[in-house]
């Protein structure tokens, strides 16, 4: 290969050997490799989940400081021909020490993302009259606007344009709709060079790959591959360590591709309706030269991009660069309204590609709001453990399990929606709100409808859904499993044969090597509860807001079967409390496992039964100790049973009585600070599970729990991070789920505490399973078993 | 009010990596401009027309300011110097509404920027700012207008932040006491 070749050449002679060429999970054939394949290359990259786990770790930290210190700014804003408010601001103390900074960037970060959101929906809403409106401003400001319905139509266009024209080179900035089109195959293929101006698009197009992140095109890349990578097609050595050098290799190189090319093609941050202008961010400037030099100019731009009006694009800059970068605003923000000389052209192709076929799904519809910040893939666990060109396939991270199926097909979805580990992270960090964990539940819905349920799923739903059966089932499986445990576990790793370890087949390992089973308990939960029931409630130990009310016991299928000590500790502290408790007797299972695995119709059969066993019951609350079965009655079940109205409302009179421990701890038992103090030896963290989190909101509320029973919490990193249990995730991807869970162990062991705590029997399961697998230096406790122990010891000391 | 405005401008912009000289007239800015490139080697200063029209302005340069005839003058040049339209105190952004393309590409293409602002033309915030914008655009025929917040930067390799990629490499935001006369 000649080095004095324009650059341009030398890419596509490296492109023509493509095949040879070292492949990576996102390499760029007509489509991306099989996901199988994505998957292992993932996993075999080490140094992949370590870039992404310290950028989630940094993105996370300046993301909310730049939300926090908007609140100081936005004092300023106020103050705009209305004078100030208070002075005090003008010192330019941007972060009020007062308050925590995470919740300062929360209020105004949830004011500011409603609004946007509200603002998306009616232009959702009524889409084709602004999509109108929005063209014919375009076109009286000269743009010549075409609307293409597929993928095909918008590269053909572009192309037809580059033939009509002579056009030989193009241009490009950063465009996920191109991505989305592959409209550099179709460039290629017809002998035109596409050349990506923006810095990572380049170095993904370089090596063949595509983008694995919407937001930083190659952040599972490192300088050494960079450097190497640079040093290849310039045929000059260039320093591996010298990120400033490779960022002037890009401008040099990059300068001779915008002088001569002779179409720029741009994607679009925003459409705005009322003057036909579009809006794009960047910080490198290569969208200005790209839309500036050459003189046809072509914008790409997806449908959902409209906004009515520039105060919304104001709005959406203070969002979207905070989310995607977490700058308060990038280096350029360009409104672009039509040509500004003679000889100029602009072209809009607005795609459709699905995107009205969503509108038209209630469940799908608020997806249509997303901006493009990819906040939703810096927050996912999984994504960190196997990057963009896994989780998701054109576009990634959460948004891209839900947009996937509308814009590539539900096959190109079905296996990397099944990664998502239903944490709710992204809902908590989306700057226009979409429910995507919901959505990618109904995503998986839809998968399972199409193609079933994994076939070693199949048995398990179908037993599930049979309570009696379930029982029996469940009570041999006691039986029979009571031998081959040890300490409560079953670790097959440590069955030995005549002294040797047992040759266990690899798919056990990479089941359960790095993490124990509990041992199914013979006798249920419910069976040790029962004979302690009695009819009026017993004096409180402590007075406080429950004594002498009536509750009735969730008691979770896990903690039954798995945990029945649990489940008769958690009777115990009600009954302490002053509660009479009383337990329904039929009560099975709520369906979350069946919600997860993607098996709708079974949830709706566990849901119901569910709800008819609870309406029975005569109590002021419904508590359980597992804070997944609360979320599932209180935030899913309508949902659920949307289309059978009746049925929706039966959910809706359930979920006013239903309530997990810590939140009626709270908010009902309400204890104050060291109410239950008793001698404690132990250093107590606290894990809050990620649903609890981010879907109940409950952070300060299981502190001040653990606070009442005059203990301190020893905080980790991370605390709000997921554990990795994620239900349906540790059993088709058990890889994924073991390496999130050593993130977490790692957090914990980090803080020197010796007591792990959370509130959910899952994540109990699953990190008491690695803890002792791995041999942490910490237990790992239900904040029930907590509660209770040091009710026996309060009562003890008096 | 002007001072808070001006203060917090000032700040925004330092903060997202701008050089903020305060100069009380155009003659000032001038010659702060001639000192600076001095103070780095000199070398050809390529300027919009408005500037090379006015002779308080260009008389205090050794070397003639040059012309944005072309992209390659633009992007051989030391330095390029363009006005500002209005500031904006929120996030400490000048922002360019120049229709005329080589106008613009001083802008984008010359390796050092200094980018004239009155002060009194500062927006407190994007909101106010947004309304101008809607003005420039649909009143005033402004067709390309960019909100430009410190020079051009990068993070993509290993998210190193890195300045200067394909946009100029400093932004010397030259902030003048008064008003534009428009
Ligand atoms: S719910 Fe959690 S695992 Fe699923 S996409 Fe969102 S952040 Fe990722
Ligand atoms: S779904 Fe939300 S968080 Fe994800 S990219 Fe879109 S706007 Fe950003």
């Amino acid at each position: 290969m000649s080095n004095n070749q324009p650059l341009i050449n030398r890419v596509a002679s490296l492109a023509g050997k493509s095949a040879a060429a070292d492949h990576s999970p996102g390499h760029m054939e007509d489509k991306p490799a099989p996901f199988k394949q994505r998957y292992r290359k993932a996993l075999a990259d080490s140094r992949l989940s370590r870039n992404l786990l310290n950028f989630q770790r940094s993105w996370r930290v300046s993301r909310d400081e730049t939300f926090a210190e908007f609140k100081t700014l936005g004092d300023s804003g106020e103050k705009v021909g209305r004078l100030p408010k208070a002075t005090e601001t003008v010192a330019g103390n941007f972060v009020s020490e007062a308050a925590p900074v995470e919740e300062i960037s929360d209020r105004d970060f949830q004011e500011m993302r409603h609004k946007l959101a509200g603002i998306k929906d009616r232009v959702i809403d009524n889409q084709e009259d602004y999509l109108d409106h929005f063209i014919q401003a375009a076109r009286r400001n000269g743009i010549i606007v075409y609307e293409a319905d597929t993928p095909a139509e918008l590269n053909n266009y572009v192309l037809e344009l580059c033939k009509r024209k002579g056009i030989t080179t193009v241009v490009k900035s950063k465009t996920m709709v191109s991505e989305e089109t592959g409209l550099n195959h179709v460039l290629e293929a017809e002998g035109i060079q596409p050349v990506e101006t923006d810095l990572g698009e380049w170095i993904a197009q370089l090596s063949h790959e595509r983008p694995s992140h919407m937001v930083l095109p190659i952040i599972h890349k490192s300088r050494q591959q960079v450097a190497a990578l640079f040093s290849k097609v310039t045929g000059r050595t260039v320093d591996p360590e010298n990120v400033t050098e490779q960022v002037r290799v890009a401008r040099t190189e990059l300068r001779q591709d915008f002088l001569k090319a002779g179409m720029g093609v741009s994607g679009a941050n925003a459409l705005i309706a009322e003057s036909g202008a579009v809006m794009f961010i960047e910080n490198e400037g290569n969208a200005r030269l790209v839309t500036t030099l050459p003189s046809v100019h072509v914008v790409v731009a997806g449908i959902e991009k409209l906004l009515p009006d520039y105060d919304a694009a104001m709005l959406q800059l203070r969002l979207l660069a905070r989310s995607a970068t977490a700058q308060p605003i990038t280096s350029y923000s360009t409104f672009l309204s039509g040509p500004t000389e003679p000889g100029k052209e602009i072209h809009l192709v607005l795609l459709d590609n699905g995107r009205r076929k969503m509108r038209e799904m209630p469940e799908f519809k608020d997806a249509l709001r997303c901006i493009r910040c990819a906040a939703c893939a810096d927050v996912c666990p999984p994504y960190q453990i196997v990057g963009g060109h896994v989780f998701g396939y054109i576009y990634s991270g959460a948004i891209g399990l839900v947009n996937t199926p509308f814009h590539h097909g539900l096959d190109a979805a079905a296996q990397p929606q099944s990664l998502c580990v239903q944490c709710n992270a992204c809902v908590t960090v989306c700057p226009v709100e979409i429910p995507l964990a919901r959505q990618i539940l109904d995503v998986r819905a839809m998968v399972v409808e199409e193609k079933g349920l994994v076939w070693y799923k199949k048995p398990v739903m179908w037993l599930w859904q049979r309570p009696l059966l379930f029982n029996l089932a469940a009570r041999t499986a006691g039986y029979l499993a009571k031998p081959l445990g040890s300490n409560g576990f079953i670790q097959p790793s440590r069955y030995k044969i005549f002294g040797r370890q047992l040759p266990l087949p690899k798919i056990l390992k990479t089941m359960v090597g790095w993490r124990s089973l509990p041992v199914p308990a013979a006798v249920p939960g419910r069976d040790l509860i029962k004979p302690k029931l009695t009819a009026t409630a017993q004096p409180p130990v402590v007075p406080n807001g429950a004594a002498g009310k009536t509750v009735a016991y969730f008691i979770q299928c896990l903690t039954d079967r798995l945990y029945p000590e649990m489940a008769a500790s958690t009777a115990e502290i009600f009954q302490k409390l002053g509660c009479k408790v009383v337990m329904p007797e039929s009560q099975h299972c709520c369906g979350l496992p069946n919600l997860d695995s993607g098996d709708k119709a079974g949830a709706m059969v566990m849901a119901k039964q569910t709800i008819e066993t609870l309406e029975k019951v005569e109590a002021d609350y419904i508590v359980t100790g597992a804070a997944s079965c609360a979320i599932i009655m209180l935030h899913d079940y309508q949902h659920l049973l949307a289309e059978q109205p009746e049925w929706a409302a039966r959910a809706e009179k359930l979920a006013g009585k239903v309530m997990d421990f810590i939140t009626f701890m709270d908010k009902v038992v309400k204890l104050p600070a060291g109410a239950l103090a008793a001698p404690y030896n132990e250093t107590v963290t606290y894990h809050n599970f990620c649903q609890s989190g981010n879907v109940m909101g409950l952070k300060d509320e299981p502190r001040r729990l653990i606070r009442s029973l005059g203990i301190d919490v020893t905080e980790m990193e991370e605390s709000n991070v997921c554990c990795g249990f994620g239900g349906s995730t540790s059993a088709d991807f058990p890889e994924v789920s073991q390496r999130i869970l050593e993130r977490k162990l790692g957090n914990v062991e980090a803080s020197g505490a010796s007591v792990l705590v959370t509130d959910n029997p899952g994540c109990v399961m699953h990190m008491r399973g690695g803890a002792d697998a791995q041999g942490r230096p910490f237990k790992v406790k239900h904040i029930t078993e907590l509660v209770a122990e040091q009710l026996r010891r309060y009562e003890a000391a008096r | 009010m002007q001072d808070f405005l001006r203060n917090r401008f000032k700040e925004r912009a330092v903060k997202a990596g701008a050089t903020v000289l305060e100069v009380s007239d155009l003659t000032q800015a001038a010659r702060t401009i001639a000192r600076v490139i001095g103070e780095k080697g000199g070398g050809m200063i390529v300027a919009t027309p408005d500037l090379l029209n006015e002779p308080i302005f260009s008389k205090e340069f050794d070397q003639p300011l040059h012309p944005a005839t072309d992209e390659l003058t633009v992007a051989g040049s030391a330095a390029g110097v363009s006005p500002g339209s209005f500031g904006i105190a929120e996030t400490g952004s000048v922002v360019y509404a120049a229709n005329d393309r080589l106008d613009r590409l001083v802008a984008m293409l010359s390796p050092i920027h200094f980018a004239l602002l009155y002060a009194g033309d500062i927006a407190p915030d994007l909101e106010v700012a947004g309304g101008k914008l809607k003005d420039l655009q649909m009143n005033q025929g402004k067709r390309y207008v960019s909100f430009v917040t410190g020079p051009s930067r990068t993070a993509d390799i290993e998210r190193v932040l890195t300045i200067g990629v394909q946009g100029p490499k400093e932004l010397f935001i030259v902030l003048i006491d008064g008003e534009s006369e428009k």
